[in-house]
């Protein structure tokens, strides 16, 4: 794997997605909604949280394609992993002891709002509409305070950029009522100063950069990047403080 | 219906197969479930580390809310198993009993329980300053009031406690204690708040206007019964409680620390 190297608040040298090809199961995550999920081990002694096998071509690289661009903006993402079942690729994401579901009600609790605003403006820019408590992961520093993990990003329509219709690369990503959102119950505005600030930190940030990530994460899958995601994925990039302003006032509608 | 527990096993790391009896959630067949949550914690050095143990007190602390045996909080799936029913035996004190047999022990050793609790958690007065950060509001809002160098005369002042927020200063003085629902100790902490505004009361200077403010940091809805408390602790001894969850009440306090701050600065 290549050493991360950081300019300012951008790391420029892509990593690559650690490759297996077999693990050894130790038993099914006893969560809801993660059907199939497996917390596995592998030959070298790491311990990682097993994607169910899909049959969306989209999902395993829309985790990709944000693990990617969640590492070069410093969004807090555990180390992420492909297995390769066959010609199948599956997710897997590192497993963080003692790691438990968000709680909107420990905000107060967490080390740094910046964290949550970075998350917040990650799923903005790939358009992941799936950001729930159980998507989001906090464990606890020993010196006190919680540090997040985002995971899950599977649900991301950054990997179908390619497909939308022209006009529609600002839309935002879509928010259920009924979902529990990681911001519900928290008061309206204790994020807002890290969601603004993280948008406005990503929209300088280098594209060449975010797009070498891009590369990156379909060169894992062993694919190719279609134009047109670049170009979307840049024109949000360019539009992320505006979007910003609109999506905090539909996840506190 | 036949009364009955389920344990409630810490599981912090499935990869080791370890579990913790910490809790039991008795079901007596009707409304919300007893919990038990008293037994025995293991240190951090027998879970594994103090971020461990610290989650592992804050998960306690909320299945004493537990409203449903039949599941755990969201929060812990991850980290917590709910074991199957098991029915409650005849016995005199069912309670006790789970504590005795099922829980991990309280091993004897007064020495250990007599020593002093560490502090555990982030302090007062950084939670209010992260909430004022997160709302711009740390240009208004200063820390740490000491009433010796603001006050005249500062022998009368030996005994009354600093104060972790402030805004204004000579004339009128806005001072702003924050209460954390989650924090284990959050009753003492408005024990020591309301001690600590009496003071201020019973001390009070012709020359200052002194307002003093309850600030309950945002909290989640099942944390209403905490709040009660907190409010019943402080209320006789503060000018006003504030719960900032709420936008209108916040807004008041804003408004209340800009004019205090800017009456100063005239």
């Amino acid at each position: 794997m290549s050493v991360p190297r950081y300019h300012g608040n951008v790391l420029f040298l892509p990593e690559q997605l650690l490759s297996y090809t077999e693990c050894e199961s130790r038993g099914e995550v006893p969560v809801e909604n993660k059907s199939g999920a497996l917390y596995v081990s592998t030959s070298d002694g790491r311990q990682w949280v097993r994607k169910g096998v899909v049959y969306d071509p989209f999902s395993t690289l829309s985790e990709a394609i944000v693990w990617h661009l969640a590492r070069v903006l410093r969004v807090p993402v555990p180390d992420g992993a492909i297995l390769w079942d066959g010609r199948t690729p599956i997710w897997m994401s590192e497993f963080k002891v003692g790691a438990n579901q968000w709680n909107p009600a420990d905000a107060s609790l967490l080390s740094d709002t910046e964290q949550m605003g970075r998350i917040i403006a990650l799923d903005l820019l790939t358009c992941n509409e799936d950001r729930h408590t159980r998507n989001l992961l906090s464990t606890d520093r020993d010196e006190g305070g919680l540090d997040l993990w985002a995971i899950d990003h599977d649900a991301a329509r950054c990997s179908s950029f390619h497909r939308w219709d022209d006009g529609t690369e600002l839309r935002l990503p879509s928010v259920s009522a009924e979902s529990q959102h990681v911001l519900k119950g928290v008061p309206r505005g204790y994020f807002d100063a890290a969601c603004e600030q993280a948008a406005a930190e990503f929209e300088k940030a280098a594209h060449s950069v975010l797009l070498a990530a891009l590369r990156r994460a379909y060169d894992d899958l062993d694919q190719e990047v279609p134009s047109a995601v670049e170009d979307v994925l840049c024109t949000r990039l360019s539009n992320l403080c505006e979007m910003m302003a609109r999506y905090l006032e539909v996840l506190y509608r | 219906m036949t009364p009955t527990y389920r344990l409630i096993h810490f599981t912090p790391n499935p990869f080791t197969g370890a579990r913790y009896p910490l809790a039991a959630a008795i079901s007596w067949g009707d409304g919300r479930p007893d919990t038990i949550v008293d037994g025995h914690l293991p240190g951090p050095a027998c879970l594994g580390s103090m971020g461990l143990y610290r989650m592992a007190r804050r998960m306690l602390d909320d299945l004493v809310s537990l409203t449903d045996a039949s599941r755990l909080p969201v929060a812990y799936e991850t980290v917590a198993l709910l074991d199957r029913p098991m029915r409650l035996p005849e016995v005199p004190q069912p309670e006790q009993w789970i504590r005795e047999n099922l829980l991990l022990g309280k091993i004897e050793l007064n020495h250990l329980e007599k020593a002093p609790q560490k502090h555990i958690g982030p302090r007062r007065g950084t939670l209010g300053r992260r909430f004022f950060a997160s709302y711009r509001m740390n240009h208004v809002v200063r820390n740490d009031f000491n009433p010796r160098l603001t006050f005249p005369d500062p022998e009368r002042w030996v005994a009354v406690p600093n104060v972790t927020h402030y805004a204004g200063g000579a004339k009128r003085v806005v001072l702003v204690e924050p209460l954390d629902l989650r924090r284990r100790v959050f009753l003492e902490d408005a024990t020591k708040i309301a001690r600590s505004f009496a003071m201020y009361r019973q001390a009070r200077v012709s020359e200052t206007v002194v307002h003093t403010v309850a600030m309950i940091l945002p909290h989640a809805d099942e944390d209403a019964d905490k709040r009660g408390q907190v409010v019943s602790a402080v209320e006789n001894f503060v000018d006003e409680v504030i719960d900032v969850t709420f936008d209108d009440d916040r807004d008041k306090l804003f408004r209340d620390l800009h004019e205090a701050a800017k009456a100063s600065a005239a």
